[in-house]
């Protein structure tokens, strides 16, 4: 037999690296061995830590999914405007177009924060509208860099539809509108939902921007569990988690399916 | 059906070089014509300003009389089929055949009748609730080009339909494509760059090269009197000979290829001693001789350098001492030649014809 | 970066380039959709960029008060106190070493997943994204669980006799190092998978035919191929650590100050504006300044070696 590859050995390695986190978060979830203390490997295995599970979190869950939802929806429609100006317009610069929407994804996480904390007040200053006091805050300054990741999925599949296709629904007829409806976005549609998904996780999970803004009433789901971290760690908070890491698995097979995994990968925003 | 007249067209891009320059072309109702021509040359420019894909920099398309240089595409009322067939893959083929319909908001009944009489007509009825992606190349050729069709539209444009098809599925579809268009007797302007497809298939070809159109004529008239080198070269095999000008008799001028050997071809209009001139003779215009033998008479003198037998004719490729290679087709294997032979060639000087340089 | 010129060549070849620059062309005029992003982009990304740097060069007051007056003070005062300095020096090696680190994983990984093919890698490929996907408080919530003194890790090395003591994996810069790299290795890989696949099999077949071993395949043909996509992923991977701060935090525990954890310190906790503006505005510099200079350097050495065939 021949030795397996070091290769492969080092790919195995890095699976099992990453997967890590997830299997002793899952793992933990079910031990209850120690009211207060967590156990991995678990031990007399039970439900017990998904029946305690903190209100406060069940709040952070559902602003969190009212944030991501709307946050989707809107940068997959402007995702889909720029995409359609980017790929199909005629445009000088082309490429300085195309960094130019890159450019939110470039900017480190925490800094666009802490921009965001600074424009909101400043805007509240004069126009009495504090952006931050509520969930329109968040939304906001997640959408703007969530775009970029709706544009890299879109535009990636913009760019493989020829334009004989619409030029055919021209020729036949068909006025702009139904050359778009009928032809241009019926074909970019796993584009679209590719970008969907990518942006929900994105808003979800985001720490570093929503940790500025979010107050009590806003608070979402990953900023609530990254300041218990710090200083009160329930240990129902790995039942929750597990609930995230299975519906983001499902969530992944069901886009999976859709679509197919090489496009999920090839039109993933490179960061 | 309609005429369509192509006045003074010109079209550049960023300012550019001209893609097309000053196209001037009559096309008469039910004719099929294909614009032929090297990649670059211009071809698919000057039909897509037909289709209104753009729009000419200089001149005007008239299409059934009617002025439509500046119309957008969908008020054309062409048919169009594509390259790479542009089925829309989101759509059955009914649904593909019916799109055109459907954007002139004909009713449900008569959209489904209009849809069967035309996929009954290219013989894929069976296939009409599959998606393009489950077709076949010949298939799915056959779908665009019904597609474009139900729409009964003034003219049928075709940019390289064949180009993807396979050498034998596209002999098949030269053959149904003619006899359709002459049923139908839809104008139809064809592009391709394969000057067989354009022999096969068109009344009248137009030759292009730089943006220009250096000749026009049906398939006979382009084969048999190429009015340049460029389209004696491009439409068939043909050898090109060049030589100066040492006789001139009443039907014919003798010409001087290489030191010694001087061979007749025919007169031009003004025969100046000294001048040289450009020629071509047909491979298959060609005679060859056993060195030994015959009559030499008006003939060359070479070296067989190269066979290629094709079974119904043979190809001998002649090393002349003027060191220019002559390509010779013989139908008939009953006499053959084998490399390194000493052989003669000959033409009749009827066969050998002038070209501008 | 390497694979946004295979798409821009790609777009290229395209008719929708050819006649995109043509001003008398009857087609839909797309680029008018352009105006409502662009518009979203100057209020979401230009403007509040610009107020920010811009308060940068007011001078701090005390409580949360800037001056009115515009100067360089707060950017002197950060480049000048060597507790600062110390923290930019800690963030640029840091997030080197963690690149570095994901870089030899993630090449050999993406490698053996290309080759591998089959059910096998899509399994492995998907859950891979998924990873990249879920929150990092969850990932790093799991680490800071297996890591501990008294978590797996140190239970088995102890168990083996290995140490005799734990060891101290969080609330340090090991704790740091390891959170980057759990959290730009799935990228990475993610990446390089979609570039090995791009280099033909008959390559390496070529170089095995010719005697070469596995070993010197790997580095004579894979390696140089993939040496862009190296480039412009580490660029990547060293951009999200200089900027990564939930693992700076949550494994650092409050030990490693990076610029990152510094900013909203001096933001959140401290209200110190001036400080905390210029700390994010020279974060964004040193960030843009390494793309550039990269970039810089990766078109030269381009241009002094030509392109080779199949790379």
């Amino acid at each position: 037999m021949r030795m397996p590859r070091l290769s492969t050995v080092i790919a195995v390695g890095a699976l099992a690296f990453l997967l890590l986190p997830f299997i002793v978060v899952i793992g933990a979830s079910f031990d209850t061995s120690n009211q207060f203390a967590i156990q991995f490997p678990p031990r007399n295995l039970s439900f017990m830590r998904y029946t305690e599970i903190n209100p406060k979190y069940i709040d952070a869950v559902i602003n969190s999914t009212i944030i991501a939802v709307i946050v989707s929806l809107l940068a997959a429609a402007f995702g889909l405007a720029a995409s359609l100006g980017i790929v199909r317009g005629s445009l000088a610069g082309r490429e300085i177009f195309k960094s130019f929407f890159r450019l939110p994804v470039q900017i480190p996480l925490i800094v666009t924060g802490a921009v965001f904390l600074q424009f909101f007040s400043w805007i509240g200053s004069f126009t009495g509208f504090y952006p931050a006091r509520s969930l329109a805050g968040v939304v906001l300054a997640h959408l703007i860099v969530t775009i970029p990741y709706a544009i890299g999925s879109i535009a990636a599949m913009l760019e493989r539809l020829h334009p004989s296709y619409e030029e055919a629904a021209q020729s036949l007829g068909a006025s702009n509108w139904s050359v778009f409806w009928n032809v241009t976005f019926p074909s970019i549609r796993p584009g679209v939902a590719v970008g969907l998904f990518y942006a929900f996780a994105v808003s979800f999970g985001d720490v570093p921007i929503a940790l500025f803004l979010v107050r009590d009433k806003t608070m979402t789901l990953p900023v609530q569990v990254f300041n218990d971290m710090q200083v009160d760690f329930q240990p129902s908070i790995l039942a929750l988690s597990t609930l995230v890491i299975i519906l983001s698995l499902v969530m992944m097979l069901v886009i999976q399916k859709l679509v197919g995994l090489d496009f999920v990968l090839s039109s993933r925003q490179k960061r | 059906m309609s005429s369509v007249e192509l006045r003074h067209l010109s079209k550049s891009f960023d300012g550019d070089r001209h893609a097309v320059e000053n196209v001037n072309l009559s096309i008469h109702e039910g004719e099929f014509v294909v614009f032929l021509g090297p990649s670059g040359c211009g071809k698919t420019t000057t039909l897509r300003m037909i289709a209104g894909f753009e729009f000419p920099t200089e001149g005007q398309i008239f299409i059934g009389g009617e002025d439509v240089t500046r119309v957008p595409p969908r008020r054309r009322e062409i048919g169009m089929v594509f390259q790479n067939y542009a089925l829309f893959q989101t759509m059955t083929v009914a649904e593909n055949v019916a799109f055109g319909l459907r954007q002139r908001r004909l009713g449900r009944a008569a959209i489904d009748a209009r849809v069967d009489d035309m996929l009954r007509m290219a013989q894929i009825s069976a296939y009409r609730d599959r998606y393009p992606a489950e077709l076949s190349g010949g298939q799915q050729q056959r779908v665009a080009l019904v597609r474009a069709l139900a729409i009964s539209p003034r003219m049928l444009l075709m940019d390289e339909p064949l180009g993807a098809l396979d050498q034998k599925m596209r002999e098949i579809m030269q053959v149904e494509l003619k006899q359709l268009q002459q049923r139908l007797g839809i104008t139809t302007v064809f592009v391709t760059h394969d000057q067989q497809e354009a022999m096969s298939l068109a009344d009248r070809i137009v030759v292009m090269e730089g943006g220009k159109i250096r000749q026009i004529g049906a398939p006979t008239e382009l084969y048999e009197r190429p009015n340049s080198q460029f389209v004696a070269e491009f439409i068939g095999k043909n050898n090109i000979l060049t030589g100066t000008i040492k006789d001139v008799s009443n039907g014919a001028c003798i010409v001087n290829l290489a030191r010694e050997v001087d061979v007749a071809v025919q007169r031009p209009i003004n025969p100046r001693r000294g001048e040289s001139i450009v020629f071509c003779v047909r491979p298959e215009h060609i005679d060859i001789v056993r060195h030994s033998t015959a009559s030499m008479d008006n003939a060359v003198v070479g070296t067989v350098e190269q066979t290629q037998y094709f079974g119904n004719r043979t190809h001998y490729l002649i090393a002349l001492e003027s060191h220019k290679n002559v390509l010779v087709e013989k139908a008939r294997s009953d006499e053959s030649f084998s490399v390194g032979e000493r052989v003669g060639i000959s033409w009749n000087v009827k066969d050998s014809l002038l070209l501008d340089a | 970066m390497a694979s946004d010129a295979v798409s821009s060549r790609r777009t290229g070849l395209s008719l929708s380039k050819q006649v995109s620059h043509d001003s008398g062309h009857a087609r839909i005029r797309w680029e008018r959709f352009l105006w409502l992003p662009g518009l979203l982009y100057f209020f979401l990304l230009l403007l509040p960029q610009g107020t920010f740097l811009e308060l940068s060069l007011h001078a701090d007051t005390g409580a949360g008060q800037v001056s009115d007056t515009r100067s360089l003070a707060n950017y002197i005062g950060i480049l000048s106190d060597p507790f600062f300095l110390r923290s930019i020096w800690q963030t640029f090696y840091l997030s080197l070493i963690a690149t570095a680190i994901s870089l030899a994983i993630a090449v050999p990984t993406a490698y053996a997943l290309a080759r591998i093919g089959g059910k096998l890698a899509t399994i492995s490929l998907s859950l891979i994204l998924t990873t990249s996907l879920i929150t990092v408080v969850i990932k790093l919530m799991g680490l800071s669980i297996f890591l501990s003194p008294a978590g797996l890790l140190n239970q088995m090395l102890l168990g083996t006799g290995i140490i005799s003591q734990p060891l101290i994996l969080i609330n340090n810069q090991i704790g740091v190092l390891i959170g980057l790299v759990q959290y730009v290795l799935p990228i990475l890989v993610l990446l390089l998978f979609g570039v090995v696949q791009t280099i033909p099999v008959y390559l390496e077949e070529a170089a095995e035919i010719h005697g070469a071993t596995r070993t010197s395949i790997f580095l004579s043909v894979i390696v140089p191929s993939m040496k862009p996509s190296m480039v412009s992923g580490g660029l990547i991977a060293f951009n999200m650590c200089m900027g990564a701060f939930t693992s700076a935090v949550l494994l650092g525990g409050g030990r490693v100050l990076i610029m990152p954890v510094l900013v909203q310190q001096y933001i959140i906790q401290r209200a110190e504006y001036g400080y905390g503006t210029a700390l994010a505005a020279l974060l964004l510099l040193f960030v843009f300044a390494a793309n550039v200079s990269v970039g810089l350097w990766f078109v030269r050495m381009r241009r002094a070696r030509p392109v080779r065939a199949g790379a």
